[in-house]
């Protein structure tokens, strides 16, 4: 079963979010940052569940951030973990996902 | 060619509080560029996107990204009962038996339904993703 996880918030501000990452359990599952979640990935960020991205990326899976959303927050590139994909037509990338590879898709 | 799904979109934030609205509108556009069905069923605080002549000049347009979703294609459902609450609609029967759902302040492509609408929504889906609430 593949997991496609679309986070919005940043766990600090949205309680119970950080579970999200125990949905992302192997390779081929999918998690994708929008608005304010692209800050999780800094690698200097200390926040609540700080760990998400490298458990998601120490599992195989994938780590999709919005580009635009980065800038939007001026988060640098070099600021992102290896294996982090930062990508401009995100809502492409999460619908191709959403529709048609994974079996689970939750939205938070 | 991607074969043709169905999504289906519960918002259920306000426009503006968050960035709900925003997300919610971006992914499904792309869905329907990318040839796929999508109904949306705006809930609760949501309803306020469906609101005319919005004006975020220093925002994101939601009220113009739900027009530009009915125009290509996306069926954009209100729930009647957050409408009535919120001034949007009156709702009452009219003589034929039908109910109000005539507005000024709504925009055009909007349709009404209550949440057994949104029930039958979820049927038709083969996937389904929800944008805000809690």
């Amino acid at each position: 079963m593949k997991s496609c996880v679309l986070l919005m918030k940043l766990p600090c501000t949205e309680g119970e979010s950080w579970r999200i990452g125990e949905a992302i359990r192997a390779k081929g599952d999918s998690l994708f940052l929008l608005g304010d979640a692209v800050a999780i990935c800094r690698k200097e960020y200390r926040g609540h569940a700080a760990s998400i991205v490298s458990s998601v990326l120490s599992k195989g899976a994938k780590v999709n951030a919005s580009a635009r959303d980065l800038r939007a927050r001026g988060i640098e590139a070099s600021e992102l973990p290896e294996g982090v994909k930062v990508i401009e037509d995100i809502e492409g990338d999460f619908i191709d996902v959403t529709m048609d590879q994974a079996d689970r898709v939750i939205a938070w | 060619m991607v074969e043709k799904k169905t999504l289906t979109i519960m918002l259920a934030s306000a426009p503006l509080g968050s960035q709900y609205a925003d997300h919610m509108c971006r992914v499904a556009l792309r869905a329907l560029e990318k040839g796929h069905e999508v109904e949306i069923f705006l809930y609760g605080d949501a309803v306020h996107a469906q609101m005319n002549h919005q004006s975020p000049k220093l925002f994101f347009p939601v009220g113009e990204k739900l027009k530009e979703l009915v125009v290509k294609g996306a069926k954009v459902y209100s729930c009647e009962i957050c409408s009535v609450a919120r001034g949007y609609i009156s709702g009452q029967l009219t003589p034929d038996g039908k109910k109000d759902y005539s507005s000024t302040k709504v925009l055009d492509g909007i349709q009404f339904t209550t949440i057994f609408g949104f029930v039958e929504s979820l049927a038709r889906a083969d996937k389904v993703l929800s944008f805000g609430g809690g």
